[in-house]
């Protein structure tokens, strides 16, 4: 007998080691359930606190532009005042990064 | 249309998305524990354990994998390195090569032809190597780099195994030489 040429040896290994595909069976079901949670958002007691701290800081700051205009002073005159403008956006942007931080570290 | 590997994984990386990844494991699962099967020599149940510890891994290291390569490959990878370390740890107790080969090599859940048989007794006549070689050269379809990437192995040394393992098996399978 002569031993098999490449050709036919390949074809044969290509023949012989073909398997059928293996069955799932519930493990791509095991992995991702094993697939560790999402890493917990580390910095967000930072931001709440800085963002805490920036609503506070603007509340202030508004406040402080609010009483140190004259009595009679109008509501229309006290919202053109730059400081007190500047003060309520801070304030809003500290609200949501706070709001931001807590949902973030919620769903994690 | 089913969405390409490359895609899915850009799905996961954008969206942190479970599902998607779930699609990658539910590709690429047989391909991973066959591979550990033969590894772990039949042990279904180490297999499998390695195969998921190696999609674990996978999920976590994801950004790493580059998009020039297969998917698959990159995989079996991880997958070897999987099997490597668990042997390391599993020095000292009963060590899988003592195990008998030919309870081990093949599952009995498989039903197989009498060629098949025939070259999975003469596969386990081969070093380990040259089987691991020409499995995933014959068996998976990867190319020579492939498998040197996957078994951190210079190419040139696959080659040898590949040779080597053919020139032996033409030998022993010379019965199954459709001229003679």
């Amino acid at each position: 007998m002569s031993p098999p040429d490449d050709t036919e040896l390949e074809a044969l290994l290509r023949e012989g080691l073909k398997r059928p595909p293996l069955r799932d069976g519930g493990f791509t079901a095991q992995v991702l359930g094993a697939l560790p949670r999402r890493r917990p958002f580390r910095h967000y007691r930072l931001l709440v606190g800085l963002g805490w701290a920036g609503a506070a800081s603007g509340l202030s700051v508004a406040l402080w532009a609010g009483c140190s205009g004259s009595g009679e002073a109008s509501a229309a005159s006290l919202i053109s005042n730059a400081w007190l403008g500047f003060a309520l956006v801070a304030t809003l942007m500290s609200c949501l990064g706070a709001w931001y931080a807590i949902d973030s570290a919620s769903r994690a | 249309m089913t969405p390409a590997d490359s895609e899915l994984i850009a799905h996961c990386l954008r969206n942190d998305d479970t599902d998607a990844f779930g699609e990658l494991v539910q590709r690429h699962q047989s391909a991973v524990r066959r591979f550990l099967r033969h590894l772990a020599r039949g042990d279904g149940a180490l297999a499998d354990d390695l195969a998921q510890e190696t999609f674990i891994q996978a999920h976590r290291g994801l950004l790493r994998f580059r998009p020039d390569s297969r998917f698959e490959t990159w995989l079996l990878g991880i997958a070897h390195n999987q099997f490597r370390n668990s042997r390391r740890r599993r020095r000292g107790e009963a060590a899988l090569s003592e195990m008998n080969p030919e309870e081990t090599a093949l599952p009995s859940s498989e039903r197989l032809s009498d060629l098949q048989m025939d070259l999975a007794s003469a596969m386990n006549r081969l070093s380990a190597d040259e089987q691991l070689s020409l499995m995933l050269s014959f068996q998976m379809g990867l190319s020579h780099s492939e498998i040197a990437a996957v078994l951190e192995r210079p190419l040139g040394t696959v080659k040898i195994h590949i040779s080597r393992g053919k020139e032996r098996l033409r030998q022993i399978l010379s019965p199954w030489n459709p001229r003679t």
